[in-house]
């Protein structure tokens, strides 16, 4: 049977983008930032405030983990690691988002036919 | 950042709740100032604010009303708006602000009502006063890894495909033949794939007005040195150290502090330059800038012989470079052969240098006696005409043969020549990247209005055309010879942009005759010989500093592809597509409010 994921979604469109910035490896908050950026070439920026907020919630969640330190020096910038319950999250909220937009697409077209 | 602008956020880090605090300040405060820069304090400020108000609605609803407001599990109260559960009726909502509210309030006074107050006033005082304090050196990346990118080698016009280049501390530790290498956990990955990786460009012949737009742009547009000849001394040199000791981000610049010329002289705006009456004025000056800090001393075309002979004497006795204009009583020979390490601008080789050098035409006396200033382009013309009409290539070449042996560069400024040129025609024409100036200076980019073309006459206009046309004739008779030539823009010059020129410059390099090779090397080896840098710049190698700039098409084939910049790589970090369009942005935008604030 499939886990049910359920109470954990909706994801917000930060939340998202900052589980979405952390599945090609561990990253600082910075890097998060960046990646979030980057994703949605520019058109999507968060801020440290909204970047922590989530954090806060997805590490108490269990969907990330602080990774552990890979360098010898200290550093107060502290690395993410996304969970296995993180990327499955992420998983079901695609596949949700997915019929969501198969859903509109199918809307859409209709809207567009019945305008032709 | 402004000290403002640091206070501002670490109080409003301050007054989130300890338990938030304590977890996340200090990552919070360093990716704040790196993110600064491109997103503007007033975004983030914002944030912060939203940030606040979260925090303490969710400690008040964990801890008083636990659940009613904002259930833990609720991943997507995480968001800048707030979500609210089904359950929450809009009186719970209203109890909840009107607690926060209080608890605010309380702990703001609690804190330090006389501190804070204040610090909330400057803070309204930041959010009023936009285009502030853009110039905050970013936290560098300590790791990169730019993958399976195509290395464009610009001393030798080789591609090297499928390369991985790795990056530490803004130093190339290794450049390898794969798609990926074995990069250190946390580095930046930047996607090199179907892109060319450049080294960074420069422009030779720059002059500074406004670091806060000037040098975004720059970056921004890949053009990672830069050659100030000349400004206000006092705020090059300050500048110059704040890039140096990384309070401010910009290229790598050398300066030459101010401009030094002879008495009456011509160099324009008056507070660029120091007036140098004769030999021991001369030497006094060049030891005051070497102690000053300048990289450079530049000369102007007004120094009589005797001062320009000093300062080339003392320039060399204290080992400072001296490079500008060829002085209109000195022959390229002689400022050559002297030691003088660049000409700049147009040089009018292969007879008289300069109008100076012919004799009995002084008509810029009689200009000034009369106040007749359309004698000035008349005479120009017509001493011009001279020059072509007794032109020797025999001569020209061995002038240029006398450059290559004192490895004197050449510094041709072509978009600025053809402003001149051309004047007319440019103005006519419109372009988005009039945004990037001021409207003040604008007014003087119309042919009307400017003291360069006030007052040309016909002829006048037909021979800034002719000579044109020769300087452009001559540069692949200069190149071929082997010359050093370099690409500068002559920034502040009418219809140049600061940095996006640089692209230009090159490109009229190629018109004029050289290959795109060539042409790129103007912006890029060459710079780095002249300053004599090349074991640490210019090329994409192990060893070498990482000033690089990624491309989404081969330069060498279109120079239009050195416009498509998808990265640049300096001082240690990748600054991708977004950030440098905020960088663009907010130029843009102080220039906006700098013109709001002139009216």
């Amino acid at each position: 049977m499939r886990p049910d994921y359920s109470e954990y979604l909706p994801l917000s469109p930060a939340t998202m983008h900052v589980l979405l910035a952390l599945t090609n490896g561990n990253l600082h908050g910075y890097g998060i930032l960046l990646e979030v950026a980057r994703q949605s070439q520019g058109a999507y920026k968060i801020g440290p405030g909204t970047l922590y907020d989530n954090l806060k919630k997805l590490l108490s969640e269990g969907l990330v983990k602080e990774a552990s330190s890979q360098t010898e020096e200290s550093t107060p910038r502290r690395e993410y690691h996304l969970t296995d319950l993180g990327s499955a999250v992420l998983r079901a909220e695609t596949e949700r988002l997915s019929k969501v937009i198969k859903e509109a697409r199918r809307r859409l077209r209709l809207h567009e036919g019945a305008q032709a | 950042m402004t000290n403002l602008q640091r206070r501002t956020s670490r109080l409003l880090l301050q007054l989130h709740p300890p338990s938030f605090r304590d977890r996340f300040e200090q990552e919070m405060l360093l990716d704040y100032e790196d993110l600064v820069q491109h997103h503007g304090a007033l975004r983030l400020t914002v944030d912060l604010f939203q940030s606040l108000g979260r925090q303490w609605l969710s400690v008040l609803s964990a801890e008083l009303w636990s659940g009613t407001i904002l259930t833990p599990q609720a991943l997507l109260s995480s968001q800048n708006a707030l979500s609210f559960q089904e359950s929450l009726t809009p009186f719970e909502v209203l109890r909840g602000f009107a607690l926060s509210v209080l608890l605010f309030s309380t702990f703001w006074i609690a804190e330090d009502p006389a501190g804070t107050s204040r610090d909330i006033l400057k803070l309204f005082s930041i959010i009023t006063t936009p285009g502030k304090a853009l110039t905050s050196p970013p936290m560098a990346h300590k790791d990169v890894e730019i993958r399976d990118v195509t290395i464009v080698d610009v001393e030798h016009g080789n591609l090297l495909s499928h390369r991985t280049v790795l990056i530490e501390d803004g130093i190339v530790t290794s450049v390898v033949q794969a798609t990926s290498a074995h990069a250190k956990n946390g580095s930046a990955v930047v996607d090199g794939r179907g892109r060319f990786l450049i080294p960074g460009l420069w422009d030779m012949h720059t002059h500074i007005t406004h670091t806060e737009v000037d040098f975004p742009l720059y970056i921004a547009n890949g053009v990672l040195g830069i050659r100030s000849m000349g400004g206000v001394q006092d705020k090059v040199f300050a500048w110059q150290k704040q890039l140096k000791d990384g309070s401010l981000f910009g290229p790598l610049a050398f300066v030459s502090g101010p401009i030094l010329d002879g008495p009456n002289g011509t160099v324009e705006p008056k507070s660029y330059g120091v007036t140098i009456s004769n030999a021991e004025e001369g030497r006094a000056e060049v030891d005051t800038l070497k102690a000053k800090g300048a990289d450079f001393v530049k000369v102007y075309s007004g120094l009589s012989r005797e001062s320009y002979f000093a300062i080339a004497d003392e320039a060399k006795k204290v080992e400072l470079p001296y490079a500008g204009h060829l002085p209109d009583r000195i022959t390229i020979e002689e400022a050559s052969n002297a030691g003088q390490r660049s000409f700049e601008h147009a040089i009018q080789y292969g007879g008289p240098a300069t109008p100076r050098q012919t004799e009995g035409d002084d008509f810029m006396a009689e200009a000034m006696k009369t106040g007749n200033y359309s004698l000035i382009p008349e005479g120009i013309a017509r001493q011009g005409k001279r020059w072509l009409d007794s032109f020797s290539q025999k001569w020209a070449d061995e002038q240029y043969r006398v450059l290559v042996g004192n490895r004197t560069y050449l510094c041709p400024t072509l978009a600025a020549q053809g402003w001149i040129s051309f004047s007319d025609e440019f103005a006519s024409k419109p372009d988005a990247r009039r945004q990037f100036i001021d409207p003040k200076t604008l007014v003087y980019w119309q042919p009307s209005m400017n003291l360069i073309t006030k007052y040309r006459t016909p002829a006048y206009i037909e021979w800034v055309k002719v000579r044109y046309a020769k300087l452009l004739e001559q540069i692949p008779r200069q190149q071929a010879l082997g010359v050093q030539l370099l690409a500068g823009t002559d920034l502040t010059v009418p219809y140049i942009y600061p940095g996006f020129s640089v692209h230009d410059e090159v490109r009229l390099m190629a018109s004029a005759g050289l290959t795109n090779l060539q042409a790129l090397q103007t912006a890029t080896t060459h710079p780095v010989t002249f300053f004599g840098l090349q074991k640490s710049l210019g090329s994409v190698e192990a060893g070498k500093r990482a000033e690089f700039v990624l491309l989404d098409g081969n330069p060498l084939s279109n120079l239009n592809n050195l416009d498509r910049i998808r990265s640049v790589i300096t001082h240690g970090r990748v600054l991708r597509r977004p950030e440098l369009d905020a960088m663009t942005e907010d130029a843009a935008n102080a220039v906006r409010n700098r013109a709001k604030t002139q009216k």
